[in-house]
């Protein structure tokens, strides 16, 4: 171990252990603050007494959540959507990216050209409406996974990696061989790519976890619907609008319930996915390409 | 080579274009019942056979399944007719209404998605209806066989017109909710132990109003030895917040509202002079009520940030200190910023309008115009009399009851003798059950579809007469008494222009402009009263900008939809 | 499957066109594999967002109902026209412009400094809980991070208010401000998204080549010259594209968070191209209006996009194709 840099990288590890704790910090409150919110009574909440603990606990925003016998198929349906989703979508990627990474592929360019036309022009919700129903998915599981498949950003990512993290070498090496294109993708670049692969899993599991338009929009029957939708629509459900001239005695009784449901359907929400990211991590570390370059 | 491929390629795409949106002009046609006769005018079931209908509405969270609903099943046996129902979720009727008003696959009825829900409204009637001629017209179905309806519009001048478009046709049926409090909710409230700890009466002018002002800044009326004390706070969203308009109205008669969430036409100072369009935003009067509420933000006397703040904010503002620190507070009722039923609520009375140095004393008024939308018939219904029929059932007293609570000796009674309602005549109904349209149930409609919710039904609630006012179950009674006690002698309907209904090409020349114009009158506003603005020095610069804004366009365009509307029945 | 001796790039021919043709033909035949895996995703490309670009016509036509998209009379630009003469069309436009430049300026370094500091942590425990945690704020909904904005700027008690005290500023009414609305903007995004941009960068640092570490620590480098000299240009390409990838969305600033943080007092500064479509409340009975809106937005995304992607060619670095 060579010893001469010892001060500048003393120096730094001390910096960016500053820096990291203040990251860390600027984060944390925050979040104490929604879980501490959403543990407290409606009360506190409207009187702002809130600030890091939670005041006058009370679980009664969860309790007005759960008793709402849809959240569980809304949670079911959540999982199915996003676990057969984020699967299709990293195929379609893998699939697309893959063929246009190598560079020697004819037509390369012109592809890549559509795939990002389409980031950038939409037809809108309208055409895009008439597709999906003459394709049959109106009231379809299918139509919250298809239309939406392939993001052509996460597509433009990966490509990227492709393109300049996996050697040349080592194609050549493959082809050399007497390897396949699919050969190769499977024994070379998948392996590889173990981190490009969770960083995307990752991305398109959120995009579909959170997402309600397209389940708004295009399903019936709400025993798929997903969580997001159920949840809204509790939370909607509590901010009755009051120019219409509600029974204002009803909304009394219910005054600042919406806004503890608000910390406490956050929580309900990105709970399952905050616990996934552990998951994901692992595949965030150094010497994947170890050895795998040969001389 | 890449061009052959190129071109290969492209002719494959367009012919797969062309094929998919061939395919999608086809619609997969339901089977509809055919025509049945309805039975005579007044009996049940309204018809001779059975008969089937498509109801497309939206799923709210008080209800809980439309095929199971009691009241929904009881109006179909009742009626005779078999409904099918095709929900949206309550969140989604805004994009997908409009989804499948485009797309032309429509229901026999669309029942509950008015305008309130941001669903069919006069822009959709004019297109859909007026242009499209998708819906079908209703003026004939009204006249031959809704009595109930007909009668709510015979009582109510102008309300035919209200619901007309400029073809003379009527599109949708109207839900009526009359609201008397709602009527002049633009309320300021009084922190009145400290009017006592001061030895000071209720302010009835803007000039002593301005002396208590000052004297809640100055001289601690929470008596704590700080002087944290904030004369006057609002909000610039939530029901009635601002602080601006009651104010104003005690120079000028205004409808003015300085949130951008309020309509772009009736809340930017338009009003009605008989049948003439008129504006106040350029008028002397609005310039001294400029002059006096600078006074007011200029001396500290207003909380700064009442015009970015929300209503959540405030009622931190009220409910979170230690000590009160709000003198006086706007809101369309207490619980616009506080806690209802709680200490700080209870100690925030209303104040009556006050009277200005020229003797002007208003109180906005807010009509309680009928909801449009709320039933509309697709042109490929069978059987519109059907729908006229049965739907007409909703406008009887028993109808509404019944769709607003459950069942008879269920969720209400009908009142008895020694029963008085909110305006203390005799009572038409009790509630048995408190009313929610929070929880899910399974009973009725709660606030859905058409009703005659009219200020005689509102008011016919049963009360019961020794009812803590400043509890939430004397909620109501309360904003009865007090709008009646407070507000009633300065309110005038007359002022207030009904919403007006624009066509197609004035709409579309005009709504940037008006967006624009409601954007700087508000900006303006806000800009004279927190000193950014001189009332003298500036006030030809702001007339100006009206004048490029096209305010003279504005006014007349209004005036030409009113002329159309008012004339036209 | 032959083996081919010319891997890589395909050498420029000057032969005749037949020739190069006949190799373009040949390579395509060989990865007949290639353009199988491709042929799906693009079928749900087609399917799914080409046949619908057919509705863009909307844009230049009034729609109606009864006649369909492709039946609808044709009315020109006259949609564009309608938006461009909106009395506050630059600044509307002006304001989406630099809300979305401030972000990209603000958002990138962060990102970046925080993949690196975190992937340099030396326990595996410490830099996944900081990797967690900075990526928790992402799942935070628009509603809360605003009511939350508002509570720590509240200007009796508000925390961050109480901050900028310390600088000078009153603190009365920092959401009335027009220009607190910028900073307040971008850097309640900058401070939801980082942990969650970071991600990628992590991801693509670890694909730097190890034995380049290696070498570096043989050659005595110190950490700071590690991170300058290799893992900075290793995420060199990740960074360009990801910024080019950016500026496809400048003109399409979401529309929730603005809409919420908007009042008179800030509104010179704070009305954007989806505030304002929303407001003007064409939206739902005039789909050819938004359709024009959403085109415009479109061909001006596109011209960045091109632009900055063409500068990133000619600067030598990575681009998008």
């Amino acid at each position: 171990m060579v010893k001469r840099h010892s001060f500048s990288d003393l120096s730094f590890d001390i910096v960016n252990r500053i820096f990291l704790l203040f990251c860390t910090l600027v984060v944390l409150y925050p979040i104490v603050y929604i879980l501490s919110s959403s543990f407290s009574s409606a009360n506190a909440i409207i009187a702002g007494k809130v600030w890091l603990w939670p005041v006058e606990l009370s679980t009664n925003a969860y309790k007005a959540v759960f008793r709402n016998k849809q959240v569980g198929t809304g949670y079911m349906n959540s999982i199915i959507y996003t676990a057969g989703g984020t699967t299709i979508s990293v195929v379609l990627t893998i699939a697309a990216a893959y063929p246009l990474s190598r560079k020697f592929l004819p037509g390369r360019k012109f592809f890549t050209g559509m795939f990002i036309f389409t980031m950038l022009f939409s037809g809108g919700l309208i055409p895009t409406y008439f597709v999906v129903r003459s394709v049959g998915l109106i009231d379809s599981r299918w139509a919250i996974i298809l239309p939406n498949a392939l993001s052509v950003w996460n597509l433009m990512v990966t490509l990227t990696y492709f393109r300049t993290s996996l050697a040349e070498e080592m194609f050549e090496a493959a082809v050399i061989e007497g390897a396949s294109d699919l050969r190769i993708l499977v024994s070379i670049v998948l392996p590889l790519s173990q981190a490009i692969i969770a960083v995307i899993a990752l991305y398109y599991a959120i995009g579909i976890w959170n997402s309600y338009f397209d389940a708004l929009i295009y399903l019936k029957s709400s025993s798929k619907f997903p969580l997001q939708i159920i949840l809204r629509n509790i939370l909607i459900m509590n901010q009755t609008d009051l120019s219409m001239g509600a029974d204002l005695v009803a909304m009394a009784r219910r005054q600042g319930m919406a806004d503890v449901m608000k910390y406490a359907l956050i929580v309900i929400s990105s709970a399952p996915l905050l616990m996934v990211y552990p998951f994901v991590q692992k595949y965030f570390v150094k010497g994947v390409m170890l050895g795998s370059v040969k001389g | 080579m890449m061009k052959e491929k190129k071109r290969i390629v492209l002719v494959l795409l367009l012919l797969v274009c062309i094929l998919f949106t061939v395919a999608a002009q086809g619609k997969s046609e339901v089977k509809k019942s055919g025509e049945v006769t309805v039975t005579p005018v007044g009996t049940y079931p309204v018809v001779s056979e059975p008969v089937s209908l498509t109801f497309l509405t939206m799923q709210p969270v008080y209800i809980e399944d439309f095929n199971t609903n009691k009241f929904a099943q009881y109006w179909s046996e009742k009626t005779g007719v078999t409904i099918k129902w095709e929900t949206i979720p309550r969140d989604a009727v805004k994009e997908k209404l409009n989804i499948i008003l485009a797309s032309g696959d429509y229901p026999d009825v669309f029942f509950g998605v008015g305008s309130q829900e941001q669903g069919i409204g006069a822009s959709q009637e004019m297109t859909y209806g007026v242009q499209e001629q998708m819906f079908l017209p209703l003026n004939d179905l009204i006249d031959k066989y809704m009595p109930n309806l007909s009668k709510l519009l015979d009582e109510r001048p102008g309300s035919r017109q209200f619901l007309t478009a400029p073809d003379g046709n009527i599109y949708s049926l109207p839900d009526f909710n009359e609201c008397y409090h709602c009527s002049m909710s633009q309320k300021m409230f009084i922190y009145e132990p400290w009017l006592d700890a001061l030895g000071l009466s209720m302010p009835t002018t803007t000039e002593e109003f301005y002396k208590v002002l000052v004297a809640f800044r100055d001289l601690d009326p929470n008596g704590n030895g700080k002087k944290d004390e904030i004369p006057l706070a609002g909000a610039i969203s939530g029901w009635n917040n601002n602080i601006e308009t009651y104010l104003i109205n005690s120079f000028v008669y205004t409808n003015i509202d300085a949130s951008l969430d309020a309509s772009v036409n009736s809340a930017v100072g338009f009003y009605r002079d008989g049948d003439t369009i008129k504006t106040m935003v350029d008028s002397p009067e609005y310039k001294e009520a400029l002059r006096y509420l600078a006074k007011l933000y200029g001396e500290g006397l207003v909380y700064p940030a009442s015009f970015s703040q929300n209503s959540d904010q405030l009622t931190q503002l009220i409910e979170g200190p230690e000590q009160p620190i709000v003198g006086v507070v706007a809101g369309g009722y207490g619980g616009m910023f506080s806690i209802v039923g709680g200490e700080r609520y209870r100690n925030y009375k209303p104040m009556a309008p006050l009277k200005g140095p020229n003797g002007a004393q208003f109180a906005r008024y807010f009509l309680q115009a009928p909801v449009i939308g709320n039933v509309a018939i697709s042109k490929d219904c069978k059987n519109p009399a059907v729908v006229a029929r049965m739907v007409d059932f909703l406008y009887s007293d028993e109808g509404t009851l019944m769709s607003n609570y459950g069942f008879e000796g269920e969720g209400w009674r009908w009142a008895e003798a020694n029963d008085f309602g909110l305006d203390g005549n005799p009572a038409i109904y009790r509630l048995l059950k408190p009313w929610n349209d929070m929880d899910p149930q399974n009973d009725c409609f709660v606030m859905l579809g058409v009703r005659s919710n009219t200020s005689r039904i509102r008011n016919g609630e049963a009360v019961d007469p020794n009812v803590d006012l400043y509890s939430p179950e004397g909620l109501e009674a309360l904003l009865f008494q007090k709008t009646q006690e407070l507000y009633e002698p300065y309110g005038h309907p007359e002022y207030e222009i009904p919403t007006l209904r624009f066509l197609e090409d004035e709409e579309q020349a005009f709504a940037s402009k008006r967006l624009a114009y409601a954007n700087y009158v508000r900006q303006s506003l806000v800009k004279f009263i927190t000193g950014t603005w001189n009332v003298d020095a500036n006030w030809n610069e702001y007339l100006q900008g009206l004048e490029r804004l096209d305010q003279k366009g504005i006014l007349a365009l209004n005036q030409k939809a009113y002329d159309r509307q008012s004339g036209a029945n | 499957m032959q083996s081919n001796a010319q891997s890589g790039n395909v050498s420029t021919q000057r032969g005749p066109m037949s020739l190069r043709r006949r190799k373009s033909l040949l390579l395509m035949a060989q990865h007949w594999q290639l353009y199988l895996l491709l042929l799906f995703p693009l079928a749900n490309l087609i399917v799914f967002k080409y046949i619908p670009i057919a509705g863009l016509q909307m844009a230049f036509k009034d729609f109606r109902v009864s006649k369909g998209v492709w039946g609808s009379p044709w009315v020109g630009m006259k949609h564009f026209i309608n938006f461009f003469t909106a009395p506050n069309f630059w600044t509307i436009i002006s304001n989406t412009i630099i809300i979305s430049l401030y972000t990209i300026i603000a958002s990138f370094p962060f990102a970046i400094v925080l993949a690196i500091g975190m992937n340099e942590l030396v326990s595996s425990k410490a830099r996944k809980t900081v990797q967690f945690l900075t990526y928790a704020p992402y799942f935070i909904s628009t509603v809360v991070l605003v009511s939350m904005m508002m509570q720590m700027f509240d200007p009796r008690i508000g925390i961050l208010t109480k901050l900028i005290k310390v600088f000078g500023y009153t603190g009365d009414n920092v959401f009335g401000s027009p220009t607190a609305f910028r900073h307040l903007y971008v850097w309640s995004g900058v401070w939801q998204q980082t942990g969650y941009n970071a991600i990628i960068y992590l991801a693509a640092l670890t694909s730097i080549n190890v034995e380049l570490y290696d070498a570096a620590r043989v050659d005595g480098c110190s950490k700071w010259q590690r991170i300058w000299h290799i893992d900075l240009p290793g995420i060199r390409p990740t960074v360009i594209i990801l910024l080019i990838l950016n500026m496809g969305y400048i003109m399409s600033v979401g529309f929730e968070k603005v809409y919420l943080m908007q009042n008179p007092m800030n509104l010179e500064a704070s009305e954007i191209i989806s505030t304002y479509v929303y407001r003007i409340g064409l939206i739902n009975s005039n789909f050819s209006f938004s359709t024009a809106i959403g085109f415009f937005n479109s061909v001006i995304n596109l011209i960045l996009m091109l632009t900055v992607n063409k500068v990133a060619q000619k600067v030598g670095e990575t681009s998008l194709w």
